[in-house]
């Protein structure tokens, strides 16, 4: 079983965010936005047994978030994770996870399909002057269940046995004898009698011979076997030198992990390799945990979640990228968090989790895959149409079945939109609000992005190392020469775009304006778009608009370039400069100078960047300086 | 990994060929028939091991329906024998318990909150039903000032499983049929506002969740893929549809024992009717079990006299030893005896029983049809100081400080519940000699913020001074009003009681009961719950339990011996108005489904004896005259 929803409040940055996760989830941001806050929730409350009830001492004051600085946290409600396990289908668990669990799962009753959902809180209690924690089951009315949490959570907990793996992990720690996962396989290990007796006696020769090879060994044992003539030792034994562990068990938790470096002929213990590679082994040794020791320890049905915290550290950018698909293949269910571009750049975008900050709260964004609406009222006419369309889902409300959910796949054709308003006609003719609800779904929907639209966009961002899902700022141009000029203007006006997180995208390479905004709007990154103001620039325009964005939301974030084009516009204002460049790149040319330029794009643009270093800011040209002004000011907001 | 098998070869010993086969039965529907005694329980708990030890590493449970909560106990005493340690793995309990629980964990989808409470007793659903008729009134509905004592009509309609808007037509009454649908349903929606069920809608309220959502059923039988039923025979109609409802395609893997002549519940809605729609429903194969083995052989005569009636043929056999007549002097294994009134009746008993009893005889039962003539002996072995347990054990908590400090919890999750503000009023007074009117706090409550525990608490905080009293109310308004931590409020309260008795404020005998209670509370509460769980399930653990076994000779209604077994039966009141009743004997054999019926309870109450049966019969009852029963005839025993 998996979590497919968590929920936690007043942790840390985090009030109030709730994140859906996928079999595999990339949390990513700016340093300092709560990427670890979430981890460390997780981890609170589900990778280790004794904090689901009773007192915890490990909480600091610091992780209950605060509203302002007078505010006491011992005062306060503490704080909250709600975690949701479902099935993605009826009956996809495995019948013991059902039977196991089946004090506390949670049915859709018309779907069947099974939900687990589980809330704890932890507090300050004044009686026992410590925080505790409260653990609760939820009925799908979303009251707890009356009943005693405690068993069912340690079997929830067999079934979905968490795991945490840092960034500053240390190989040494994780291959230790004590360590969760080695030591573990270790100890797991069982070898059949016959085999053990014959190892133990081979154990004991072995130790006998070294023990004889060396005469002063043996003199030290001589001498040392003095003790016992003088301490009555308890079974008369003598007192001994061993060499070698005297148990079996002993000598296996001792084995370690021995790696030879490339172009080395002799094998090192890992602690002695580079960090990199001490990083790679723990989370393959993560994979070997699964793979021998999960089922022995836990159940067969159990799914390992794994919180794996910056993989990429230590590791060169071809590591970092061969990573995704690495982790990607490891048993379970994954939450990554990363600040890594190269390791972001290969993660699909549906399974991305954007962490920003808003003052001082994170708030997630993410592309939702549908757009829904709840409490729309359902008729057999509707369903009617709804039910022979695969576009749509409607989800039947038990508590008020006259009502239910209204789910859309994708966007809609203008006729099928109109059908859809047709089927309710009805309903909006009695119903106020509705005919602005069902608005703003169609928008949502027109904003859904196709599996094409995305692997366009996936190619955009491997193109530019990912940095696009970090920047706090998106530039949306319609090419090469637009994005060999920008940097120049925004140097001249002392503007560093990469301390500001503004990321220059050349939209008509990657994909479309409309799935970029659309993208832009979904991950919460204010975006700007400029283009050419002819029929390209039109259609560009038609695209974004279409996307499901208003006539004001199109004001205020598009622009046409005055002079129709760049060429157009930038003759207006460096004529001079223009024309050497035209000559150097088109030597004797006879055609006008835009034109020639046109045909030399993008090259003018960037000969034009390198003239224009250093040159005064009041040259930079007042389309441009307001666009880039813009920009700045939405980045630091 | 398998378990080394555990397997333990005595799980067969002792056990017929027939029950070997139960024990060792894996799919499919059985039904297995058998007199008392004849060992289907044994069989039945045993197969249920026997599925427990076959799959060590599996996590499916299996599903025991009982229909009382003592023959839960019994069975699960018999599992643990054989199978110990694997609780987890079982739910053993009654219909209705189980109902409760499915309720709990899936009842919001029948508009249900998980933690709604249990009305059982009359005056509460006489309460809502109050409620209810005043609902209709103000919504102008039309109401009769007889229907205040609609509940019984109610109480068939849930039991028939029969909603409001289907009740006009289950109605005879032509007037009434226009009413009942509106009060049926106000009556459901004051439950509702009360998050509260009758009892009856237990039953009712699950049999529709499996009815109108099939997914719920898979899943239970996903959850459970063995289920056992004991005494089918007891299973009413409501109780069989949820069978029915959770047991959708095609599901039969259910085995359930019965025994047609002991069922005495058709008044209740069970008996041969539900055995023969099992086995038509489920296709079940049938096993039976030979009679009994380990029951006197004299006992056993007229047992089988008696069931040659029930099954209506006829002709006595007489019983190989002399049956004594007249006073108890012997030691038969069977007895009668024929006395001048019920007083001597019960003395005559009274006196057998003591006798017996100081010489170590074993396990003593007295059965009789009524409460007086049971309450008579009980006044006889009281005055001879002979222990006895009641038929219904006293609950809840005798002393003071526990009365309080329950109806404290009990208020905290009610908060307006008068009888609970009762209690806590009379045992605060009791406890601190600080005494408020019930009436005053609820008169003040009303005017303010309508939260009679919390008034309550105000009240005495700011009208004493620094004294226990005040402290009390103060632990109340701290940990039960403001943060609702009702852990920290009875460690507090506890603390406190603790100080004083080692202090001596309090004697050992300032509270009767006191040291009962104490000890109830650390051994059968504290340890079953977790410090986690809802105020709910606590409240439910403190509450009584009125099916705790006692000690020392019991005294029951026949209805509550069947399933148990005594050394030596006492069975009083065998004549004629009393067993047969006065309406089955007036009626007589014209009626033969009521005499059928009663002669079953009289089968069922003498074959609760495995070493003697005393019967008794009174010239007269009440100062009128009765003949002795017609049953001591068909046993076999002389005319007296």
């Amino acid at each position: 079983m998996k979590l497919k929803q968590i929920r936690i409040r007043n942790f840390r940055s985090l009030v109030d965010v709730t994140l859906p996760l996928e079999d595999t989830t990339v949390l990513l941001g700016e340093n300092n936005v709560g990427k670890t806050a979430v981890l460390d929730a997780i981890k609170f409350f589900l990778a280790n047994e004794s904090r689901l009830s009773g007192v915890v001492h490990e909480v600091h004051e610091y992780d209950v978030h605060l509203p302002d600085e007078t505010a006491a946290p011992r005062a306060s409600e503490g704080f909250t994770l709600d975690a949701t396990f479902a099935e993605s289908s009826a009956g996809e668990w495995p019948a013991a996870v059902s039977q196991g669990l089946s004090g506390v799962i949670q049915e859709d009753p018309i779907t069947g399909i099974g939900t687990v959902q589980l809330r704890l809180n932890c507090r300050y209690t004044e009686a026992r002057r410590a925080y505790m924690t409260k653990t609760e089951f939820l009925a799908s009315s979303g009251q707890p269940l009356d009943r005693n949490a405690e068993d069912q959570v340690s079997a929830l907990q067999r079934y979905v046995p968490a795991f945490y793996l840092s960034a500053l992990r240390d190989a040494e720690d994780a291959f230790s004898g004590r360590s969760p996962l080695w030591g573990r396989i270790l100890r797991s290990l069982d070898l059949p009698e016959a085999e053990r007796r014959g190892a133990q006696e081979q154990m004991d020769r072995l130790n006998e011979d070294l023990m004889k090879a060396e005469p002063r060994i043996r003199d030290i044992r001589t001498t040392l076997g003095k003790t016992g003539d003088v301490v009555a030792t308890g079974t008369g034994e003598r007192i001994d030198v061993r060499a070698l562990p005297l148990k079996l068990w002993e000598l296996l938790s001792r084995a370690e992990v021995v790696l030879r470096g490339r172009g080395n002929t002799a094998f090192f213990p890992l602690s002695r390799h580079g960090q990199g590679a001490q990083s790679l082994s723990v989370l393959f040794l993560f994979e070997a945990f699964c793979k021998h020791a999960l089922e022995l320890l836990y159940e067969k049905e159990s799914t390992p979640l794994l919180m794996l915290e910056e993989p990429e550290a230590h590791l060169h950018p071809h590591a970092a990228r061969a990573l995704w698909a690495q982790v990607e293949q490891l048993p379970g269910q994954k939450i990554i968090t990363t600040h890594s571009p190269y390791f972001a750049q290969h993660v699909p975008i549906r399974s991305l989790r954007i962490l920003r900050k808003r003052g001082a709260c994170t708030t997630v964004h993410w592309l939702p895959a549908v757009a829904e609406e709840p409490d729309v009222p359902w008729s057999e006419k509707l369903d009617d149409y709804i039910s022979k369309s695969s576009i749509y889902e409607f989800r039947r409300s038990v508590e008020k079945p006259s009502t239910g959910t209204l789910v859309i796949k994708r966007k809609l054709e203008d006729d099928e939109y109109r059908q859809l308003q047709k089927r309710l006609a009805h309903e909006l003719s009695i119903n106020d609000g509705l005919h602005a609800r069902l608005d703003a779904l169609e928008r949502r929907a027109a904003a859904l992005l196709t599996d094409h639209q995305l692997r366009k966009i996936e190619a955009c961002s491997r193109r530019t190392r990912g940095e696009i899902f970090f920047a706090r700022c998106w530039l949306l141009c319609e090419g090469q020469s637009e994005i060999a000029i920008l940097p120049r203007f925004a140097d001249m006006l002392n503007i560093s775009l990469d301390a500001n997180g503004i990321s220059l995208i050349d939209y008509q390479n990657d994909g479309s304006p409309g799935a970029f905004a659309a993208l832009a709007r979904a991950l919460g990154i204010p975006w700007f778009m400029f283009c050419d103001d002819d029929d390209g620039g039109k259609d560009h325009m038609g695209n974004i608009e279409k996307s499901g964005f208003t006539p004001g939301e199109m004001a205020f974030h598009t622009r046409k370039l005055p002079g129709i084009h760049l060429e157009g516009y930038l003759v207006q204002f460096f004529a001079p400069e223009l024309l050497e460049i035209a000559s150097v790149l088109k030597p004797g040319f006879t055609a006008p100078l835009v034109d020639v330029l046109g045909e030399c794009k993008p090259d003018y643009a960037r000969l034009l960047a390198l003239k224009l270093a250093n040159a005064d800011p009041d040259r930079v040209p007042a389309f441009f300086r307001e666009i880039l002004q813009r920009c700045v000011e939405v980045a630091r907001a | 990994m398998r378990e080394p098998t555990a397997h333990s070869p005595d799980l067969f010993e002792g056990l017929s060929s027939v029950q070997r086969s139960v024990v060792e039965w894996g799919q499919g529907p059985l039904l297995l028939l058998g007199g008392p005694g004849s060992g289907k329980t044994e069989a039945l708990a045993r197969r249920v091991a026997h599925l427990l030890l076959e799959s060590p590493s599996e996590k499916f449970r299996i599903l025991v329906f009982t229909y009382t909560k003592r023959a839960a106990d019994a069975i699960k005493d018999r599992i643990e024998i054989w199978a110990p340690g694997r609780e987890s793995r079982l739910f053993i309990g009654t219909f209705h318990r189980f109902a409760a629980e499915v309720l709990r964990l899936h009842g919001s989808h029948v508009g249900l909150q998980p933690n709604f409470r249990i009305y059982a007793s009359t005056s509460d659903l006489e309460g809502i039903l109050r409620e209810a008729l005043n609902e209709v009134r103000l919504q102008g509905g039309e109401i009769d000032e007889d229907d205040a004592r609609l509940l019984p009509v109610l109480h068939r309609l849930r039991m028939a499983l029969i909603d409001p808007s289907n009740a006009p037509s289950y109605v005879l009454d032509v007037h009434l049929r226009q009413r009942i649908a509106s009060i049926y349903g106000a009556y459901e929606h004051c439950l509702e506002r009360a998050n509260a069920l009758d009892i009856d809608g237990v039953l009712y309220h699950a049999v529709r969740l499996f009815q109108r959502y099939p997914a719920l059923g898979k899943r239970y039988r996903t959850v459970y893929p063995y289920w056992c039923i004991d005494e089918l025979e007891n299973a009413n109609s409501a109780q069989y549809a949820l069978l029915r409802a959770m047991a959708r395609q095609g599901f039969n893997d259910v085995v359930a024992a019965a025994d047609p002549e002991q069922s005495i519940y058709a008044w209740n809605g069970g008996g041969p009717l539900t055995i023969e729609r099992f086995i038509g429903d489920f296709a079940a194969d049938i096993m039976k079990l030979p009679s009994s083995t380990h029951v006197n052989i004299d006992l056993a005569f007229i047992a089988k006299n008696l069931l040659s009636h029930v099954r209506s043929k006829s002709t006595p056999e007489s019983p190989t030893q002399p049956v004594t007549a007249g006073g108890l002097g012997t030691d038969a294994s069977v007895r009668v005896g024929r006395l001048s009134s019920e007083h001597e009746e019960a003395q005559v008993v009274a006196n057998d029983i003591a006798r017996r009893y100081e010489a170590g005889a074993g396990t003593f039962a007295v059965l009789a049809r009524a409460r007086g003539l049971l309450q008579l002996v009980r006044d006889n072995l009281d005055m001879l100081q002979i222990p006895s347990a009641p038929a219904q054990p006293r609950g809840g908590f005798s002393s003071a400080p526990f009365a309080w400090l329950s109806a404290c919890l009990e208020l905290a999750n009610r908060r307006r519940d008068l009888r609970q503000l009762e209690v806590l009023c009379s045992a605060f007074g009791e406890m601190t000699g600080v005494r408020l009117v019930p009436d005053d706090v609820i008169a003040e409550a009303e005017s303010t913020h309508q939260d009679f525990l919390r008034k309550w608490a105000e009240i005495i905080v700011d009208h004493e001074q620094a004294n226990l009293a005040k402290r009390m109310a103060e632990y109340v308004l701290e940990f039960l009003v403001r943060k609702a931590d009702y852990t920290e409020f009875v460690y507090s309260a506890r603390s406190a009681f603790m100080q004083l008795t080692s202090s001596s404020v309090w004697h050992a005998d300032t509270f009767p009961g006191y040291a009962d209670d104490e000890r109830a509370w650390v051994s059968q509460i504290e340890p079953t719950l977790g410090s986690g769980a809802p105020l709910e399930a606590f409240l439910r653990e403190i509450r009584p339990r009125p099916e705790q076994e006692p000690s020392g000779v019991r005294l029951l209604s026949i209805h509550a011996a069947k399933g148990m077994f005594f050394d030596h039966v006492y069975v009083l009141g065998l004549a004629e108005g009393e067993l047969p009743s006065f309406v089955a004997s007036s009626l007589g054999e014209r009626r033969s489904e009521i005499m059928s019926e009663e002669r079953r309870i009289c089968f069922v109450a003498i074959t609760r004896a495995l070493k003697s049966l005393t019967l008794t019969c009174s010239q007269t009852y009440g100062g009128r005259a009765r003949n002795p029963s017609r049953f001591l005839y068909e046993m076999g025993l002389p005319n007296l």
